[in-house]
């Protein structure tokens, strides 16, 4: 042990790596990964020494793939403008190897493009690989870096390997993934990425609940009411349309992101914050979901597509009408969902999950709806009594926790009026939180999986979401419900919510 | 009262002064006033709504310019820091008896709100200024009890004394024992004796130090350590044959820092200063090790430090020499066996993104105090054994 280390760890700095990025030339790269990494060198997160190969089909030079990404940094990095001096050294780390998926001699280039990397940056050969492509390329992908002698399952120097999602399509093709991938690569060395866990507000939903004393014994069926989430958008298919007749809101939401989200929420307190500790919870918080009884999927679940209407200030068209879409399409762009948990906490507490496109804005929060106080008080008839308190914890956008709660209006009667207690990531913290990519990848670099899925989470996930899409195949229905895009959604799941409750307005 | 667009700050900053020597006992109903006016300015410019946000009491001591380090004060760098941390601030700023003004008040006090726009939507994010003049001798001796009625209750506390070396004063003490978290900066200081001031401060105050020179070492401290990664080299680092670490004169105390924390790292330790008359080094020290005794070399020349000033550091060791050279502003080499001169970018951090880390972070950084006292002893030539 190198004594010079002690007490240097706790920095979270990486150690010396090379990352490749299949898919460099796919909009995520430019968009999200090399703006994630410019900001991880710009706030002296990334390691020294490190670099970073991207690799794609089409040819291009090095200089070509840095011009590219400059660009890509200068628009979407979350510090910009872009440091000159620091671009121009963290440039000369950054590569590009054209070469073919299915082409083996493309990766025995690739490895002798690390060797020189290796040789004459110092690192020792530690990698992480990135595969941001279509889906169908992983295997293939995954198997070629086998073959090479790319992989090295030891645990130092390092092999990792980031995975983009969708991971899987349906239980059996995430099984035949997981099989797929472990033939190469140990679990621990496999990160499956869910952006949604990268996500600050996401990960202070373990610091909420157990980092605070106040919030946990209120947490379950003696005080909780039930449970809504929500992940709506305000886009369209964008161009997509072929990709969604495929896909659909649950397995592109629901499947992965709000599932995770609820799994956070759900779960019992883990014994400590180690990586399997906290997923071996969340795995068990979805086991115990009830499945869905047999031919009462619509007791269940609500799906819809967004009929033509207006979003934010624009006319749009209907999902049917979308490019690439079936005119006779019953894909869901809406669905709307009733869990019950089979566990001693949340016995009776319904979870309501809710995802859309062309919703009227953007917005994924949680909202804690709490049983009303036992014995009323106050407003007796006036319809000005007690308001329902709920605890919303906004994911995305204005990040924050709000508690929603009834206060006298002031004068010389006892009406109760609702009012917000709020506090705001924006606003408490003047500094803007990391982008969920940047978390990742630097947990990836670390070695870290904790906010990452497991093969038993994406399982358990999928075994839930699999029956649904076997009920909904089984009705062989020629058409689902329709709403007007820009309005909250079919009223339809309306009649989820038992009486007396209501959707919130997020 | 008045507005003030950009009032020589950060972009996008907007300060609203409230009114100059005000009523000590009104400091509070004067701050209400300010962020009344900030919240109908904002609504009248159809922003939203300004929000009072506060996670820091900073309390800035701003000694008389005489025995200020001569670097950007710490009133201006707290403006790009409370952007990102908004706080409420207490300046306290020493001035000459002479310029008190008549009525023989020995104190006066101003007030003003700077707001931010928020990165996250629009909302002004404000920290609340709150400045305090006192005159000599007699207006300091009022500042312990006026930061303790005009702390926020509940948020933690930091004294900012970043203008000049900590001298252990009355004032100091009084103000630490307020204090959760002190940040100092000890390498403008060109004096060695900050240190050793420094070090018995620690050792003798609950607040945690953070100190700007010491956090400035950080990237370094990362590379030196890894010229002993590869296999085999710890063992070599019980085989020192010298050490020899050159600094511009302004990067002394980073120096000597450095050295401490890297003998804090090498185990049991004996230690004698030696004459440095008659050779270029400023200093000598001879270092009795487990396997036999080698000299540390302390040379202090005219050269491009980076941010913390320092040159290079040369380990001989086991037969080798593993070396840190500063190649110009931005760069390092690391020459070694094992790195052949390899070139490194060094991207050291800027003093108002230390600052905001000082406040972020745990705290305290462990290895601090024992570096910080094995640096005094050097400096105080003490003979030790550890
Ligand atoms: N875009 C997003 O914002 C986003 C968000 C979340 C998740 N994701 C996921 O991230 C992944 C990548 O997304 P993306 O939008 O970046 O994809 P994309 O734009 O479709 O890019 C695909 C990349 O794969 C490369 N490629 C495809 N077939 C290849 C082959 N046979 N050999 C070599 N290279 C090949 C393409 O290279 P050439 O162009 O050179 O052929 C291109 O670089 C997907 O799994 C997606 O689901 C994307």
């Amino acid at each position: 042990m190198n004594p010079l280390r002690d007490g240097l760890i706790k920095e979270r700095v990486p150690a010396p790596q090379v990352m490749v990025i299949f898919g460099a030339s796919g909009d995520l790269t430019r968009r999200k990964l090399l703006p994630a990494l410019y900001t991880l060198a710009r706030e002296r997160q990334l390691p020294s020494p490190f670099s970073v190969v991207g690799f794609a089909r089409r040819p291009k030079s090095d200089e070509d793939f840095r011009g590219e990404m400059r660009e890509g940094c200068d628009r979407f990095a979350r510090r910009r403008p872009v440091d000159e001096t620091l671009w121009s050294s963290f440039a000369e780390c950054v590569f590009y190897q054209q070469g073919s998926f299915d082409d083996a001699a493309a990766y025995a280039a690739l490895k002798t493009r690390m060797e020189e990397i290796d040789a004459k940056l110092g690192i020792p050969a530690n990698r992480l690989y990135y595969l941001s492509t279509p889906p169908s390329a992983y295997p293939t992908i995954i198997d070629n870096l086998g073959a090479a002698g790319l992989v090295s399952r030891a645990y130092e120097p390092f092999t990792r390997i980031i995975v983009e999602k969708p991971f899987g399509r349906d239980l059996e093709s995430a099984q035949v993934l997981n099989r797929q991938v472990k033939q190469v690569f140990r679990e621990a060395q496999i990160f499956r990425i869910d952006h949604y866990l990268g996500k600050e507000t996401v990960q202070n939903m373990l610091v909420f609940r157990f980092g605070n004393g106040i919030f946990e014994p209120l947490w379950n069926n003696r005080y909780v009411d039930h449970v809504q989430i929500t992940g709506a958008e305000a886009i369209g298919v964008e161009g997509r349309g072929a990709y969604y007749e495929e896909a659909g809101i649950l397995r592109d939401m629901v499947q992965n992101h709000l599932f995770q989200v609820m799994s956070l929420v759900g779960m019992e307190p883990p014994i400590s914050m180690d990586s399997n500790s906290v997923r071996d919870e969340k795995v068990k918080f979805l086991r115990s979901l009830r499945h869905i009884p047999d031919g009462k999927v619509d007791e269940y679940v609500v799906r819809a597509q967004y009929a033509s209407g207006h979003v934010l200030g624009e006319s749009v068209p209907g999902y049917k009408e979308e490019p690439g879409v079936d005119p006779q399409s019953t894909t869901e762009t809406y669905v709307a969902l009733k869990l019950l948990v089979d566990n001693w906490r949340w016995a009776n507490v319904p979870f309501f999950l809710r995802s859309s496109k062309r919703m009227p804005k953007r917005v994924t929060e949680i909202a804690i709806h709490f049983r009303q106080a036992p014995h009323q008080l106050f407003g007796n008839g006036t319809g000005k009594g007690p308001v329902p308190n709920v605890l919303s914890i906004r994911i995305q956008p204005n990040e924050g926790i709000a508690l929603h709660f009834g206060s006298k209006i002031p004068g010389p009667t006892t009406d109760i009026a609702p009012v917000n207690m709020e506090f705001l990531y924006g606003t408490s913290f003047g500094n803007e939180p990391p982008e969920a990519y940047e978390r990742l990848i630097l947990d990836a670099m670390l070695g870290d999986s904790t906010l990452f899925t497991r093969d038993d989470e994406v399982e358990a996930s999928w075994t839930f979401i699999t029956r649904i899409h076997q009920a909904w195949a089984e009705q062989k229905k020629k058409q689902i419900p329709v709403f007007e895009a820009g309005s909250w959604g079919p009223s339809e799941a309306d009649e989820l919510l038992g009486e007396g409750m209501h959707w919130r307005r997020p | 009262m008045s507005a003030v667009q950009n009032g020589g700050q950060s972009a996008g900053a907007i300060t609203y002064a409230g009114g100059q020597n005000i009523d000590l006992a009104n400091v509070e109903h004067e701050l209400a006033g300010l962020w009344r006016q900030a919240g109908e300015a904002a609504a009248e410019a159809g922003q939203r709504s300004v929000t009072r946000a506060c996670l820091w009491n900073l309390v800035v001591y701003q000694p008389p310019p005489e025995q200020r380090y001569g670097r950007p004060s710490a009133p201006r760098l707290l403006d790009d820091v409370t952007a990102a941390v908004p706080s409420r601030l207490l300046r306290l700023e020493l001035r000459p008896e002479a310029e008190a003004p008549s009525g023989g008040k020995a104190v006066s006090a101003w007030v003003n709100t700077k707001c931010n726009i928020s990165p996250a939507g629009g909302h002004q994010i404000c920290t609340e200024e709150i400045g305090i003049a006192g005159f000599g001798r007699k207006g300091q001796a009022h500042f312990p009890a006026l930061v303790r009625a005009l702390l926020v209750p509940d948020l933690p506390v930091a004294l900012v004394w970043l203008d000049s070396a900590p001298h252990k004063g009355r004032l100091l003490r009084d103000l630490l024992r307020l204090s959760d978290r002190i940040l100092v900066d000890t390498q403008p200081s060109a004096e060695g004796a900050t240190l050793i001031e420094v070090d018995e401060l620690v050792r003798e105050t609950h607040a945690q130090f953070v100190d700007l020179g010491w956090m400035r070492l950080t990237p370094v401290r990362y590379m030196v350590a890894s010229l002993f990664d590869a296999p085999g080299r710890p063992e070599q680092l019980k085989h020192l044959e010298g050490i020899r670490i050159d600094t511009t004169p302004s990067g002394r105390n980073s120096g000597f820092l450095l050295l401490g924390w890297l003998l804090s790292r090498l185990g049991k330790l004996e230690l004698s200063a030696e004459d440095a008359a008659g050779r270029e080094a400023e200093f000598r020290w001879k270092i009795r090790q487990e396997n036999g005794s080698f000299p540390i070399e302390f040379h202090v020349r005219e050269g491009e430090g980076g941010l913390d000033g320092l040159l290079c550091l040369d380990v001989a060791a086991g037969g080798e020499h593993f070396v840190l050279r500063q190649v110009d502003a931005l760069h390092v080499a690391l020459d070694s066996p094992d790195h052949g001169g390899k070139k490194l970018a060094l991207h050291g951090w800027d003093d108002p993104e230390l600052v905001v880390a000082g406040l972020g972070g745990p705290g305290l950084d462990a290895l601090y105090p024992e570096a910080l006292n094995i640096a005094a002893r050097l400096i105080g030539a003490e003979a030790w054994n550890r």
